[in-house]
């Protein structure tokens, strides 16, 4: 058992996180103010393919395997501090280009992969709705036969992505059971909603996807008819794990700027980081933040393996989520008044984690899930 | 020695048919339909089934095709375990 990152992963690491600085973190005050997602930042992050990080090389992306992927994205999320950008790269590539190349047929992945990986297209998974969320199984969108393939009717929402996307993977029920469809958003009967305004993640556009009697061939199945959940499982797994690495760099952020404060700020002749009560704070985040990367790169690395990361990935992803928020908070309370000013970065940190225990799974349906592996 | 049809069996009874009678869960009982393996079960037997066999199983596998009855499953394991030798 080997704790290190090889040579490899290290140098990726150290790319990722040299470019965001540079390239990604001007202006995010303002974005995240005027509610702005950055096509341009985007097309920044597909000169480097981020989003296709875990996608082969032959169909456009960079071929990491999953633990790299979650190194990579651990290093996206500790270097830029747009966390929206971050978190609409993480759903692009997890929960759209992942299934896609995990699931689609030759052609399917010919035609959509190269331009998802570089990001020239944008991605989005369409499963959550008004009345459905993590249970992909209780989903209302219809998908009647008609002809050789598929009428679409169905109403989508919290939908990341779906504002600026090209192509989304869409749940419906057909009558062979919950099936996913690889829909171009530019179909007849295909309608974007506007961006939500959001807690956080301001700077991702989140919104809704309507369908109206859209025609679809039987070639825009994903998988096969009926087989709906195990693609969305699939994607979550990923999601869970990779995107999830993000929050993890973004922990690690917090846990440097936090340390930096303690041992900077003054009170009573001396850095308030001397003072116990701060210090076992901090020291609380830190280990927090190394429980989470190694729940993170566990969970990474069961699913290179090939095998079921299922249970991996829910532990990950709810221990994550709560100690994101909670680091957040941590790193506010030390850095006192002045970690409310937008300015000092904080209190962006803590709006964009505090959707972190809802998104990919609420953390009941991670705890349900890890009970129901436990076999309760 | 077990086979794969008594380890396959052999969880689901336990897991699954607490109480019930060996004799009831025949080759060709639908697990699926009938509610007796749910989705998370499922996902939960794939477990058991990869780390016990060492086998990889794939998502998309985790269907009625495959994973529908004992007779299913255990021919799906086969033919993974002779393509591995």
């Amino acid at each position: 058992m080997d704790f290190g990152l090889n040579a490899e992963q290290r140098r990726l690491r150290r790319e990722i996180v040299d470019f965001a600085r540079v390239e990604l973190d001007d202006d995010v005050v303002a974005r995240d103010h005027q509610r702005t997602f950055s096509r341009d930042l985007w097309d920044k992050c597909g000169e480097l393919r981020l989003q296709g990080l875990a996608v082969p090389e032959e169909y456009g992306g960079r071929g990491l395997d999953p633990l790299s992927t979650a190194i990579a994205m651990e290093a996206f999320g500790y270097g830029c501090a747009d966390g929206g950008l971050v978190f609409s790269v993480g759903a692009h590539l997890l929960a759209c280009a992942v299934p896609l190349w995990r699931f689609g047929s030759e052609d399917q992945k010919r035609r959509w992969l190269p331009d998802l990986c570089t990001g020239r297209k944008i991605g989005a998974l369409a499963m959550t709705e008004a009345e459905s969320g993590s249970d992909a199984y209780t989903l209302t969108a219809r998908a009647e036969p008609d002809g050789d393939g598929y009428r679409l009717d169905g109403q989508k929402t919290l939908i990341t992505n779906a504002p600026i996307a090209d192509v989304a993977i869409v749940g419906a029920r057909a009558p062979e059971g919950v099936t996913a469809f690889l829909v171009a958003i530019d179909l007849p009967g295909v309608e974007r909603g506007e961006p939500f305004d959001t807690v956080g993640l301001r700077t991702a556009a989140v919104g809704g996807l309507e369908l109206s009697g859209v025609r679809v061939d039987a070639e825009a199945v994903l998988g096969r008819p009926g087989g709906g959940g195990p693609v969305f499982q699939e994607a979550m797994d990923w999601e869970r794990t990779c995107l999830f690495a993000g929050h993890v760099g973004t922990m690690d952020w917090l846990k440097d700027a936090t340390v930096a404060r303690a041992r900077e700020r003054e009170v009573g002749g001396r850095p308030i980081g001397r003072r116990q009560a701060v210090a076992h704070k901090i020291a609380d985040l830190e280990v927090r933040l190394e429980a989470a990367r190694l729940l993170t790169y566990r969970a990474a690395w069961q699913l290179g393996r090939g095998r079921s990361a299922t249970h991996e990935a829910a532990i990950a992803k709810l221990f994550v989520s709560e100690s994101l928020i909670r680091a957040a908070l941590d790193a506010l309370q030390v850095h006192g008044g002045h970690g409310l000013l937008t300015n000092a970065e904080i209190e962006r940190r803590l709006r964009d984690a505090a959707g972190s225990t809802i998104y990919s799974g609420t953390s009941e349906i991670q705890r349900n899930l890890i009970a129901g592996m436990l076999g309760l | 020695m077990s086979t794969i049809r008594d380890t396959v069996r052999s969880f689901i009874l336990r897991e699954y048919l607490p109480g019930v009678a060996p004799e009831e869960l025949g080759d060709d009982t639908e697990l699926i339909e009938s509610g007796i393996v749910n989705s998370i079960a499922r996902l939960r037997l794939r477990a058991f089934l990869e780390e016990e066999l060492d086998v990889e199983l794939a998502g998309h596998e985790l269907d009625f095709e495959h994973f529908g009855t004992v007779e299913r499953i255990v021919r799906l394991l086969r033919s993974k375990l002779e393509a591995s030798r």
